[in-house]
């Protein structure tokens, strides 16, 4: 392993995939919201915003997975 | 409505997982843990995501969705209780178009372009009607597109045997002429906020105060057939625009291709 590459402390590791959990969470309740959702705008906000933050989730993993632990 | 419970139950099985994961953060990265990461944070929230944009895509084709505006509902009316034949109310009455998928169908480019364009007008037409101000006409930015048109009919029978249609391709192509200059009003809107004609932005070209000289009255003139502005709606639906402006070569009108094998156009 090169010097420059250097795997992440386990606090920001863990700090940081339990944030993209939480966004993730969010972001399914949030896009549960269209499922029931008659209105426009609350359909739009929520798809827009639920998958944004899933997507955060996604990013969290893969950032994990490159500067993660061994 | 069986859809919408099946998707909400699917989000407690997604959630599950990422929420045992999250409790266990500090346990050590097995290959095991691993997969079980991927399975909670990646596949099993990403196939949902894609069931939910599948489900919001169908939401939102339909007409019911196209409606709940207030400002839509007049143009939803045309299409069954105006008792104009619109070519709109023609393509919903006599079921030419999915009924469910009405407007999508008609105001929706061909292709994967017109899909994305359809989307971002959607969320432009969102905004204006909660913080914009709604204009007393509506009408489509940048005119109707006629590819939406000719996506179906370029390849009928009803459209290719007409010998006009060949004589204005042209003009269809480079946009000097819609398929609404002829076969127009697309929507008839009473009250004040529209007329009897309809406001896709074609129609209104075609019945601007100089439309005598559109370039389709002179086509259509010159056999010596009406014009569009000598084609209006009947209100009895005896005859439709296209009936009057291009029977005189024996071609069949887009009313009599729309109307049911008893000659009525209806549900």
């Amino acid at each position: 392993m090169s010097e420059i590459w250097q795997h992440v402390s386990e606090r920001r590791y863990s700090r940081v995939m339990k944030l993209g959990m939480s966004a993730e969470m969010l972001g399914i309740l949030v896009l549960s919201v269209t499922l029931f959702a008659g209105v426009p705008i609350v359909f739009t906000l929520s798809l827009g915003v639920g998958a944004l933050l899933i997507v955060v989730g996604l990013l969290s993993w893969l950032w994990g997975l490159v500067w993660g632990r061994e | 409505m069986i859809a919408e419970w099946i998707l909400a139950l699917a989000a407690v099985v997604v959630l599950v997982p990422l929420v045992a994961l999250r409790s266990s953060m500090r346990t050590r990265a097995t290959l095991g843990r691993r997969l079980f990461t991927f399975v909670a944070m990646v596949a099993l929230p990403g196939l949902w995501l894609l069931g939910m944009f599948v489900h919001a895509d169908t939401s939102m084709r339909k007409t019911s969705f196209c409606l709940s505006c207030h400002e839509m509902q007049p143009y939803g009316s045309s299409l069954t209780t105006n008792g104009e034949e619109t070519l709109a109310a023609a393509h919903y009455r006599g079921g030419r178009s999915d009924r469910d998928k009405a407007c999508y169908v008609c105001h929706t480019k061909p292709g994967i372009a017109g899909y994305v364009d359809a989307k971002l007008r959607g969320l432009h037409d969102v905004r204006v009607h909660y913080f914009g101000e709604i204009p007393e006409r509506l009408s489509i930015r940048g005119g109707y597109d006629v590819s939406i048109c000719l996506e179906c009919h370029a390849i009928t029978e009803n459209f290719r045997d007409v010998d006009i249609h060949d004589a204005v391709m042209t003009d269809i192509e480079t946009g000097a002429v819609t398929c609404l200059d002829c076969h127009g009003p697309a929507h008839s809107i009473p009250g004040p906020g529209g007329d009897a004609r309809g406001h896709e932005d074609g129609v209104e070209a075609a019945l601007s105060s100089d439309r005598a000289t559109g370039p389709t009255e002179a086509l259509l003139h010159s056999d010596g057939a009406t014009g569009p502005t000598e084609a209006p709606l009947h209100s009895d639906g005896a005859t439709g625009p296209t009936e009057a402006s291009l029977h005189s070569d024996g071609a069949i009108g887009l009313a009599d291709a729309y109307a049911g094998e008893d000659g009525e156009i209806g549900e």
